[in-house]
């Protein structure tokens, strides 16, 4: 008998038989595969070296037939158990995570990898510059000046009005004076159309409405025809007082601009510094708040009051009296009351708002998105929108919107966005729009985001996702339409199709936003099946920054999508291209706004610190996130083990308390000064308090 | 000689400059262990294929087993730098997180192929058959590569090499064992 060599096939007998084993283990992962292989291999080993088998004999001609036939059983249970595999092994999603992180790598990184061509964004560059170094948006675009503000790191400001819009990816070239060699890296930059949101009631008929991505005020008369009114760089705020005037607060200009009525004539535009963020009229004046500095300006005939605030606002309200404002903060969701010169704390009120006005009872009408942890609730949080009355200093009462089936099944009043002078309600979440003295009518527009009567019977509609404003009679029917669009590609149809997605209520109840309040965080801490409550993140300017969620349990954005379908219930409407329409909008949102602005020394002395104090290291630049992830008891010893904790990129931290994993520091200076003990934090200890404040205008202006 | 060798890579490998504006020490030298553990696992993992293609004149021909013990040195300062750091401090750990499930599993078949790697300890613990446990290093290669890519600390073009790396030596070691199947294996000869 010819020697025959065995070692081929009892290879692949072992890599079957290990297949088989692997089956018996609870988790499919890559470790068991190679855990079974090991098994079967010490187990053949052993019944060898105990002569088991020594004689066995398997010609070619029978082995390969052989493992043809256990091949089959092997490969169907591989494909049965494959998709676990992706999943146990976190290889699901890795390429993203790839991508994200391979954007924070060698050569010249940029961040934010999209950008709009509405607004003017800070593109941060990890590269080595020299001061005078440009910056261009493709071969043909405008030149960008280029600040270099600490070691490997420049940031250039993109106005697309000055610099001009780009389409699709476009490539970045980074000329020095040295060498104009030039280094690239592509962004992608995303078209904006008209998005109407606001619609706020003319005293005499009509509305007035505005579009922040056009530049727009939208002028609804009697009869529900338009007219487009150019202003100033993204208005985001308008306000009417009494007849005669309407104001409107930009996101880029410093000035409050005023229109007299009706013909909507320019006035003088009053200069009050920049930070604008909201305005308000009642009792014959205007309200205007500002951060950085934190102010509110009341301007009345004859009289000019400026208020220092000990807070970042957010919204301001009528108080019902020249001296009485009620003010919503930023950084944590309470309303304060301003009384002539004193300031005064009010209750909670749990969330961010969505809209508010006075009552005919002088009462403050607010829209909340409620949604408190319920413990019998599993490990899900329970959503309620709910409508809270104010009076004076008391809570006269709460009431929830939504409407609930006896199965569970929430069906309408999700997403109160806007609340109209005279009541009229508009759902953004249930595309119902609510009527005084008709009831809810579903809306003829998704998503509506406001509603105003404009007399004779007659509402409009605002609708920032179906770029439109529509004229609705009292029984439903559609007198107008107006579309506010040019054409669109397939890219800013999705993003549309996202932006619904977003705000569209599930059968719980909850929408994206209903947490991610204007795709914000909530300031609040959620469950959302980690089994305890972790604060919720912005989702702004997260594009290229996988994996996602405090655990970096999702590996990209798509996840929102899978969070909504299974632990919020679902969506009654059916969409095949949700997951990608979701992904397209959140990935298309710019970053939050700083809260301060620095000059280039100021950038160039608050990186100092930032990098004295060892944040780089984790915070790395230009997305101030290495996309790492590390155990929780690096940075908090206390905590059980066990959990990964995902790096949050720093761009807009101002603006998004609660910090820490489990939301324990409400403000940025907290962090370091009352839950870092031991340094763990990095090396703010070693910091100056000149050092340390520079630090802080730093993070505040990132 | 060779262990004062070994001693000076290893102080290279750890140390550290203490400014480092943008990255943690412990952070430099987990990564930079661990890498060198990974690529002399590789390194000896091609010495046979170059073996094969230059055949004796290759001068580091000989030097699998050292690369192989190089590796295990290696893993063992990155599993130190990783308990000293803190980052396991609970052991459970290896087990639920995946990165450090593969990590761990690789440095179990590592360190124990390093082991066996010794006549003498092959000899004290009568295993007659201890070729065919490093036949293990391929799939303990994949668990390394698993590691490196869940990790949150590498570039991915060093993930991207390695994995070429791993997967190229794979082929050849897969073709080559078709080709002496196909050659010389298992169909008898003429007596």
């Amino acid at each position: 008998m010819a020697e025959q060599r065995p070692r081929s096939w009892l290879q692949s007998g072992l890599l079957l038989a290990a297949g088989c084993v692997w089956g018996l283990f609870g988790l499919p992962t890559v470790s068991s595969l190679v855990w079974a292989y090991l098994a079967v291999v010490g187990v053949a080993g052993l019944l060898r070296g105990r002569g088991v088998g020594r004689g066995i004999v398997l010609p070619w001609d029978l082995a390969l037939p052989l493992v043809v036939v256990l091949a089959g059983p092997l490969i169907w249970g591989l494909e049965r158990r494959a998709s676990d595999l992706w999943i146990h092994s976190q290889l699901e999603g890795l390429g993203t995570v790839y991508r994200d992180r391979g954007l924070g790598t060698g050569g010249v990184s940029v961040h934010p990898i999209v950008i709009r061509d509405d607004r003017p964004q800070v593109l941060w560059l990890r590269a080595e510059v020299e001061e005078g170094c440009t910056l261009r948006l493709g071969p043909s675009g405008a030149v960008i000046s280029v600040l270099r503000v600490g070691p490997q790191l420049s940031r250039a400001v993109y106005d697309p009005r000055e610099h001009g819009s780009a389409s699709g990816h476009v490539e970045l070239e980074l000329a020095c004076r040295s060498d104009f060699e030039p280094t690239g890296r592509s962004v992608r930059s995303v078209r904006t159309g008209p998005r109407p949101t606001q619609l706020v009631e003319l005293p005499g008929g009509g509305a007035i409405g505005l579009s922040e991505e056009t530049d727009e005020l939208l002028w609804l008369d009697v009869q529900g025809s338009l007219r487009r009114v150019p202003t100033a760089d993204a208005p985001m705020k308008v306000a009417v007082l009494g007849d005669s005037v309407v104001a409107v607060v930009h996101r880029f200009a410093p000035e409050l601009h005023r229109f007299s009525l009706p013909d909507l004539e320019p006035l003088p535009a009053v200069a009050l510094g920049p930070g604008l963020v909201d305005v308000a009229a009642g009792s014959g004046c205007l309200a205007a708040v500002a951060r950085s500095p934190n102010r509110l300006h009341v301007q009345c005939p004859g009289v000019d009051r400026v208020l220092d605030l000990g807070f970042v606002p957010r919204r301001v309200f009528p108080g019902g009296s020249r001296e009485r404002w009620y003010l919503e903060a930023e950084t944590a969701p309470r309303l304060h009351r301003v009384e002539g010169d004193q300031i005064r704390v009010l209750a909670p009120i749990g969330r961010p708002s969505y809209a508010a006005r006075l009552d005919a009872e002088g009462c403050l009408q607010l829209f909340v998105p409620d949604h408190r942890p319920r413990l019998d609730a599993g490990p899900n949080h329970h959503v309620e929108d709910q409508q809270i009355v104010l009076c004076g200093d008391r809570v006269a009462r709460t009431e929830p919107t939504f409407i609930r089936k006896a199965s569970g099944e929430v069906v309408g009043g999700v997403g109160p966005h806007a609340i109209s002078r005279s009541g009229a309600v508009a759902y953004t979440g249930s595309d119902e729009i609510e009527l005084p003295g008709v009831g809810r009518l579903p809306s003829p527009l998704p998503s509506p985001r406001s509603v105003a009567a404009i007399g004779g019977g007659r509402w409009a509609v605002a609708s920032a996702v179906a770029g439109a404003i529509a004229v609705v009679r009292s029984g439903g029917e559609v007198d107008r339409r107006h579309e506010l669009g040019v054409a669109e590609g397939p890219e800013q149809a999705q993003v549309r199709r996202g932006e619904r997605a977003f705000y569209e209520g599930t059968r719980g109840g909850a929408a994206c936003e209903t947490c991610h309040v204007d795709a914000d965080g909530d300031r609040s801490l959620h469950d959302i099946g980690h089994g305890y409550p972790r604060p919720t993140l912005s989702v702004r300017g997260v594009a290229g920054t996988a994996p996602y969620l405090r655990v970096a349990s999702y590996p990209d954005l798509s996840g929102l999508e899978h969070f909504a379908a299974t632990l919020l219930g679902g969506y009654s409407r059916s969409s095949e291209t949700r997951a990608a329409d979701l992904v397209a909008y959140v990935e298309s949102l710019p970053a939050p706004e700083p809260v301060r602005r620095l000059d280039a020394e100021g950038w160039r002395a608050g990186y100092a610190a930032f990098l004295d104090a060892g944040c780089a290291s984790c915070h790395a630049p230009p997305a101030f996130t290495d996309r790492a992830q590390y155990p929780q008891p690096l940075l908090f010893p206390e905590q059980p083990s066990g959990v990964l904790l995902d790096t949050p990129s720093l761009i807009g931290v101002a603006s998004t308390p609660p910090y820490l994993y489990d939301g324990r520091a409400e403000s940025l200076r907290s962090i370091f000064f009352e839950h870092d003990p031991a340094g763990r934090h990095g090396a703010f200890a070693r910091l100056s308090p000149a050092a340390r404040e520079r630090l802080f205008d730093f993070l505040e202006a990132l | 000689m060779k262990v004062g060798a070994l001693l000076v890579l290893a102080g290279f490998i750890l140390w550290v400059p203490e400014e480092l504006p943008w990255v943690s020490a412990a952070v430099v030298r987990i990564t930079r262990t661990g890498w060198a553990a990974a690529w002399l696992l590789m390194l000896s993992l091609s010495v046979s294929p170059f073996g094969r293609m230059l055949g004796k004149s290759w001068p580091l021909a000989r030097w699998r087993r050292r690369f192989g013990l190089g590796a295990c040195l290696m893993l063992g300062l990155h599993i130190g730098c990783v308990l000293r750091a803190g980052w396991v401090s609970d052991w459970l750990e290896l087990l639920t997180e995946p990165s450090l499930r593969s990590g761990a599993s690789a440095g179990l078949v590592l360190l124990l192929l390093g082991l066996t790697s010794y006549p003498s300890v092959v000899r004290g613990l009568r295993l007659g058959h201890w070729k065919l446990l490093h036949r293990s290093v391929y799939p303990a290669g994949l668990l390394v590569l698993h590691h490196v890519a869940l990790s949150g600390h590498v570039e991915p073009r060093w993930v991207y090499a390695l994995g070429g790396v791993l997967g190229s030596l794979l082929l050849w070691r897969i073709g080559d064992a078709l080709i002496r199947v196909r050659g010389t294996g298992c169909r008898p000869r003429s007596p």
